[in-house]
């Protein structure tokens, strides 16, 4: 049987997401604000004798403008002709939210209307009478509450048989009508859809005679001249309007008590001194988190693995050297892998994912743009840089959503300063454990102030359109045990399967050149920079090689060539420090420079990439030669 | 009596030039039922005075402070016209003819007061356009969302920024008449507007251009 294809229309954070990872059961992170599902995630349900193919479009909030989501959108719908649109809507915006519904009903193919979140719009006071809606939207609607797993089996049925019905479809003002009936009337095969389209100014369908669209334009004209506006302002005006409409005929408010605590909850985030105080705190909380709890798992894997496993089994291989450094580099890499990427990157992620589903992430962009438009940024832009502190990759893929080129260049060269969980890694594994806490906060803080300064340089070199801050503030919300969980797996996913592999075997071929002496001969001929310039022993140069491919690998490889992780015995502090600046500042690694590459181009990445590089090289080699310098005058 | 007459002709005039060509001696003394000599010695004059630009035979049209005039003198007629009609309920064809009498002698500050009692109309009876006055400007009082103080509740009238962000902001239902509030305004440059039952935040820059009007406490 053919399947039956499905697309996921909606606004940003409705719930959507989440609604298609319960329904397909694959993953697909789900982010409590606006603008991070660029990509097009696909799914397929098997049930009883059905197949649905799913897939979760961008959240959109309407069809008619060309940011790069709703372009996505459309490119997707005219490409791959859905059967069928599961339109999610969250229930407690539904006017907001009825708008796209609206639009989207015009495109003349079946709908479903998923009531989503009919619990919170319950708490906060709406009971949606779900049959009203239906019977005015001439579509099926069904309340789902993808956490309790209410409604699913319905919306799957629904989905599965599609009916195209004669939805409800907006009365606009009847000189425009009286347009778009003439329309229809001129080209053959026009639709209702196509014709409104063409009126608004955009390009209609490629078979359209020049004609119908000559006439669209004077239309166009006319209606803008008599109604004295652009006309995709009436367009919109009527469409709220019936949303409105429909919106107060289905919704009725109860009164409500329990909300105050939210709001004083909300009030005490967004107010300009507390909330300073508590956005310093969260940051500050969390980095302090990452290292004790990272700390605490990383010393009981690391001993645990080293004493019942490493241990018995080098000694075990004793008599075949060669079999004994494969191994026995093997085992180290599994052993660096599970015992530093595991618990920083999960901690990490979870903390995370707690910020984005409580709704705190777009609450600290709402206060960061206070501070981040001096340097010529705004908050919607600070996302993708919080989002870097995670991983480079999905940071610098969340920068689509930024309306233009150079707000992407902007952000994404500043994402590659943000220092990762695997930088941090180098930084808390290295730095604070063998050197000092605060030596490893100063490296953050240096960090902070480079990207600070980069934002600043390239916020004023950086020709091309400038646009304002606009963003929607997610509801505060309770996050969802199972909600972290998914996305907590969902982003460690990355790191298990491409991550440990690559990790596992590069120890493996590391042990193998060391036994066979090439290793010696890239360092010598890298030696004038590592030993010159930074002043650290030759060897970290294969080091600083294996972090191009995953950065967290600098360090394990250092762990390996030193023949110790316990650094203090084989290097100075000033060496660890300089190891670690240099470390979280050269070039991004491989999976960055890709994701770079497909955001801004090659040219750019490759001129972000030698920049960054340089930069390194002149930072790191200051502190190490000014630091001595600087002690021997005191 | 002559004032009058100077600005009948340009009344006539900016009507028959309206398609962008200029009006024959012929049009203009048929339109007026005068003719077309008196038209022609009437029009050197204007012409003089620096109201119209006329030559023999190729037609007259109006000069920017014609025009200008013109156009006062339109708007007078066509809101004494709509007081007739819409206030006072004389029919059209009455109320037409008693404003082209009625126009000439009004005073700008009556046709001011009469304008705010119909409560500045954009449309006269026939369904043209009112051009608008000086008062109508006034009355809006609109100012930019970036000088509303926290809790503050307005009327949205007009969007002015670049078309990319103007489209987002009419998606998320930035629109003319739209209410909105502020619930939250940080310090130096951050708004938290409650519309449409969602809360979005705005730089001030954008704040600047979205005009609104504020509601009566």
């Amino acid at each position: 049987m053919k399947p039956v294809k499905v697309a996921l229309i909606g606004n940003p954070s409705v719930g959507k997401s989440t609604l298609f990872s319960r329904l397909t059961g694959i993953g697909v992170i789900i982010s409590n604000y606006p603008g991070t599902t660029v990509e097009v995630a696909h799914g397929r349900i098997a049930h009883d004798d059905l197949v649905l193919d799913l897939s979760d479009l961008p959240g959109v909030y309407s069809l008619d403008t060309m940011s790069a989501e709703e372009r996505t959108t459309l490119e997707f719908l005219h490409n791959e002709k859905p059967d069928v649109i599961l339109n999610v809507v969250d229930s407690t915006r539904l006017e907001r939210n009825l708008y796209l519904t609206l639009e989207v009903l015009e495109l003349g193919l079946p709908v479903v209307v998923s009531l989503n979140m009919v619990e919170d719009a319950r708490a906060l006071g709406m009971d949606i009478d779900a049959d009203a809606l239906s019977r005015i939207l001439g579509v099926p609607v069904i309340p789902t509450s993808p956490f309790k797993g209410v409604g699913l089996d319905e919306l799957i049925h629904e989905l599965a048989h599609p009916r195209l019905v004669r939805p409800r479809l907006t009365r606009y003002d009847r000189h425009i009508e009286a347009f778009i009936r003439q329309l229809m009337g001129m080209g053959l095969s026009m639709r209702r859809y196509d014709a409104i389209r063409l009126l608004s100014g955009n390009a209609g369908p490629a078979e359209c005679p020049e004609g119908v669209r000559t006439a669209a334009g004077i239309m166009r004209g006319e209606i803008e001249r008599t109604h004295d506006a652009p006309i995709g302002e009436i367009l919109a005006g009527n469409r709220y309007g019936d949303a409105g409409l429909i919106a107060k005929g289905v919704v009725r408010h109860r009164p409500r008590s329990d909300m105050t605590a939210v709001e004083r909850i909300d009030d005490l985030l967004l107010n300009p001194l507390s909330g300073f105080v508590i956005l310093a705190l969260v940051i500050l909380g969390m980095l302090l988190i990452v290292f004790l709890v990272g700390g605490f798992l990383e010393n009981l894997i690391v001993n645990a693995f080293g004493s019942l496993i490493l241990t018995p089994a080098s000694a075990a291989l004793a008599p075949h050297p060669f079999i004994q450094v494969i191994v026995k580099y093997t085992l180290i890499g599994i052993q660096a892998g599970l015992g530093i990427v595991v618990p920083y990157i999960m901690t990490f992620y979870v903390l995370m994912s707690l910020l984005e589903n409580s709704g705190y992430m777009t609450r600290a962009a709402f206060l960061l743009d206070e501070v981040m438009h001096r340097f010529r940024l705004h908050g919607r832009a600070m996302i993708p840089l919080i989002l870097g502190f995670g991983c480079s990759v999905p940071a610098i893929m969340s920068t689509k959503a930024l309306q233009t080129k150079r707000e992407r260049i902007v952000t994404s060269s500043m994402v590659c300063m943000v220092p990762c969980s695997a930088r941090s890694i180098v930084i808390m594994g290295l730095v604070a454990t063998f050197v000092s806490i605060w030596a490893a906060l100063s490296i953050y803080l240096l960090m902070l102030i480079i990207t600070i300064l980069i934002g600043f340089i390239l916020g004023r070199v950086v020709k091309g359109e400038e646009t304002g801050f606009v963003m929607e503030m997610s509801p505060l919300r309770v996050p969802r045990a199972m909600d972290i969980v998914d996305k907590t797996w969902v982003r460690m996913k990355e790191f298990v399967y491409v991550a440990f592999p690559l990790l596992t075997v590069g120890s493996a071929v590391l042990g193998v050149l060391e036994y066979a002496g090439i290793l010696t001969v890239v360092n010598s001929l890298l030696a004038p920079i590592t030993t010159g310039i930074l002043g650290l022993p030759p060897y970290t140069a294969t080091a600083l090689l294996f972090g191009i491919l995953r950065k967290e690998m600098a360090l394990e490889t250092l762990a390996v060539l030193a023949g110790t992780a316990q650094f203090n015995l084989a290097f100075t502090p000033l060496q660890m420090y300089v190891f670690g600046v240099f470390t979280t500042i050269y070039m991004p690694c491989i999976a960055t420079v890709t994701m770079l590459s497909r955001v801004v181009g090659l040219k750019d990445t490759i001129l972000i990439t030698g920049l960054t590089f340089l930069l390194a090289i002149v930072i790191s080699g200051l502190i190490a030669h000014l630091v001595p310098l600087l002690s021997s005058m005191i | 009596m002559r004032k009058n007459i100077a600005e009948e002709y340009l009344e006539t005039i900016l009507y028959l030039t309206r398609e962008g060509r200029p009006a024959k001696t012929k049009e203009i003394a048929g339109a007026m039922g005068i003719k077309p000599p008196s038209v022609s010695e009437m029009l050197m004059k204007l012409k003089d005075e620096g109201y119209v630009d006329y030559q023999p035979y190729a037609g007259a049209s109006l000069t920017e402070k014609g025009r200008a005039e013109a156009i006062q003198m339109e708007r007078k007629h066509q809101l004494l016209e709509t007081f007739l009609v819409d206030a006072l309920g004389v029919e059209l064809d009455k109320a037409h003819d008693e404003a082209c009498e009625m126009e000439h002698s009004v005073s700008d500050s009556t046709v001011s007061r009469i304008c705010a009692l119909l409560g500045h109309p954009r449309f006269c009876p026939d369904n043209h356009p009112i051009t608008r006055g000086e008062c109508c400007e006034k009355s809006e009082e609109s100012m930019p969302l970036a000088e509303l103080k926290e809790g503050e509740t307005a009327t949205i009238k007009i969007v002015c920024t670049d078309k990319s962000t103007r489209d987002y902001l009419t998606s998320l239902g930035f629109l003319p008449d739209v209410i909105l509030s502020i619930k939250k305004r940080l310090p130096s440059n951050s708004f938290l507007v409650r519309i449409k039952g969602s809360e979005i935040a705005i730089g001030r820059d954008i704040a600047e251009k979205i005009f609104v009007r504020k509601a009566a406490a």
